[in-house]
């Protein structure tokens, strides 16, 4: 709203003006911003540029050692051999933000490769283990004839008592008897040990990033033939949700070198980037 | 210091095992990256405007009926019935669940007694304050017409409490009519009904 507009209001007898977004940024009024967003008051791009200057995301990547793998599990794990296990640190300044997180992945060519989930079924399925999913149990036959009773009886006396017990009787007789079973910890430990064991040592590297102004890590998984892609690209995705919901996306593109390792060491080091400081490229800005 | 102490203590691990269980395998610790300096940014005090409740408009057609006394001028009923038809809205000046309003009004008034006989335009427009519940408003009104067959000019002082989920408006005004004999000063209770609240639902 132009200045001449806002004082018309304010003639008029309005107690307020719609700010503009630098005042908003120099308030740190970001979750107003995302609303101003939705509102269409801002372009989405001008927003995500505030979000992106007030947070200030860095990141770092580097690979675990195949080697350290097998110290720690004490298993020679060959079925990894193809696979790179991806830490990515991340982190951001503290800002007041209601929702958001950061998710992270690879670009290989044109294709964008989600991030591989490293979770329990994803490493049993590489060690070519099995993980026992939830199972739905059905009702036994007594308890079908219970149920079947159960229903006829409350159709009976509902019509015996023309309607007035209806709201007692209500859902007496709609229960199906099904359940669902769901492993226990110990039963998907005991039918996938070397992929438990895996997650033990590296579990505590996930987490979510979530959080502005908190340090946290996740792993991804990388086969070794896009490892070695001149195109390979890491991307970060962030998410906002306030009164609308707004998506950044960048890729970070990795220089060449002999292995993966080389090719992070030659971007990342042993710092912190900070992605206001890499070459990136913004691929996606929507809703 | 204390919390230095608890936040710096070492984990607990269990240590209880099953016979023959296979111990937790050491964690893999990556060396961590040199972090780069982080700031914290504090939100400065501001009334939101973006994501806050947009301006109200609530209109409403009112008809209700009350009871109009006479304090003081020229003599005439002690009491008489009042009736009225108006048109209203409540209009929020700004954003937010609670907002400042101007409530104009325009309509007829009807004062019907022994001897009152009073058939008046009325057109105001005062301040209130408006939610999403209701409001309240004071409006000065210019009330113009014919009181016992005789052109009357005056003004109406309502204080409005509108109860816009349930469709009522009440009212009390205090109006003072010039007339050839004098000023005549009158208090008015009605009670309303907004016919444009009931018959939407609310919606409006």
């Amino acid at each position: 709203m132009t200045a001449r507009r806002c004082l018309a209001v304010v003639l008029a007898g309005a107690v307020g003006c719609a700010p503009s977004l630098p005042r908003l940024e120099r308030g740190h009024h970001y979750n107003e911003a995302i609303c101003g967003a939705a509102e269409h008051a801002f372009s989405e791009a001008d927003v995500l540029a505030a979000l992106r200057r007030g947070l200030d995301p860095a990141v770092h990547v580097t690979t675990l050692a195949h080697a350290d793998l097998v110290a720690a599990v004490g298993d020679e794990l060959p079925e990894l051999r193809d696979h790179a296990l991806v830490h990515v640190v991340f982190d951001t300044n503290q800002i007041p933000l209601a929702h958001f997180d950061a998710s992270f992945g690879v670009r290989r060519g044109d294709r964008v490769r989600g991030a591989e989930v490293v979770d329990l079924p994803a490493v049993a399925a590489l060690l070519r283990e099995s993980v026992p999913g939830p199972q739905t149990i059905g009702p036994s036959s007594v308890g079908q004839a219970a149920s079947a009773i159960g229903t006829i009886g409350a159709v009976v006396l509902t019509v015996a008592s023309l309607g007035l017990l209806r709201g007692l009787l209500r859902g007496g007789a709609s229960s199906s008897g099904s359940r669902t079973i769901t492993p226990t910890a110990e039963e998907l430990r005991r039918s996938a040990p070397r992929a438990s064991a895996v997650l033990d040592a590296v579990g505590h590297l996930r987490g979510r990033c979530d959080r502005s102004g908190e340090r946290c890590s996740t792993l991804l998984w990388i086969d070794r033939a896009a490892a070695a892609d001149a195109a390979l690209a890491l991307t970060v995705e962030l998410r906002y949700h306030g009164c609308t919901y707004l998506h950044d996306s960048f890729e970070i593109p990795l220089p060449a070198g002999t292995d993966l390792q080389a090719r992070l060491d030659a971007r990342f080091g042993a710092h912190m980037r900070r992605l206001s400081e890499l070459p990136t490229r913004a691929t996606r800005t929507t809703r | 210091m204390i919390l230095a102490l608890v936040v710096g203590a070492p984990a607990v691990e269990p240590v209880s095992e099953a016979p023959g269980a296979r111990a937790a395998p050491p964690r893999v610790e990556p060396p961590m990256p040199a972090p780069v300096p982080r700031v914290i940014l504090v939100e400065a005090r501001r009334r939101s405007y973006y994501g806050a409740r947009k301006q109200i408009f609530a209109p409403g057609l009112r008809v209700g009926v009350g009871l109009g006394a006479r304090l003081a001028g020229p003599p005439a009923d002690r009491a008489h019935l009042a009736l009225d038809v108006l048109a209203f809205a409540g209009v929020g000046l700004h954003r937010g669940a609670t907002q400042a309003a101007l409530y104009p009004t325009l309509g007829y008034g009807l004062g019907a007694g022994k001897v009152t006989r009073e058939h008046l335009l009325v057109a105001g427009l005062g301040p209130g304050i408006i939610d999403r519940t209701g409001g309240f408003a004071v409006v000065p009104a210019l009330v113009v017409g014919a009181a016992e067959r005789a052109r009357a000019l005056g003004v109406r002082t309502s204080l409005l409490v509108d109860l816009q989920r349930q469709g009522l408006v009440f009212e009390v005004a205090h109006q003072v009519l010039f007339l050839a004999a004098g000023a005549r000063h009158e208090l008015r209770f009605v009670a309303a009904i907004d016919l444009v609240q009931v018959l939407t639902g609310g919606t409006l």
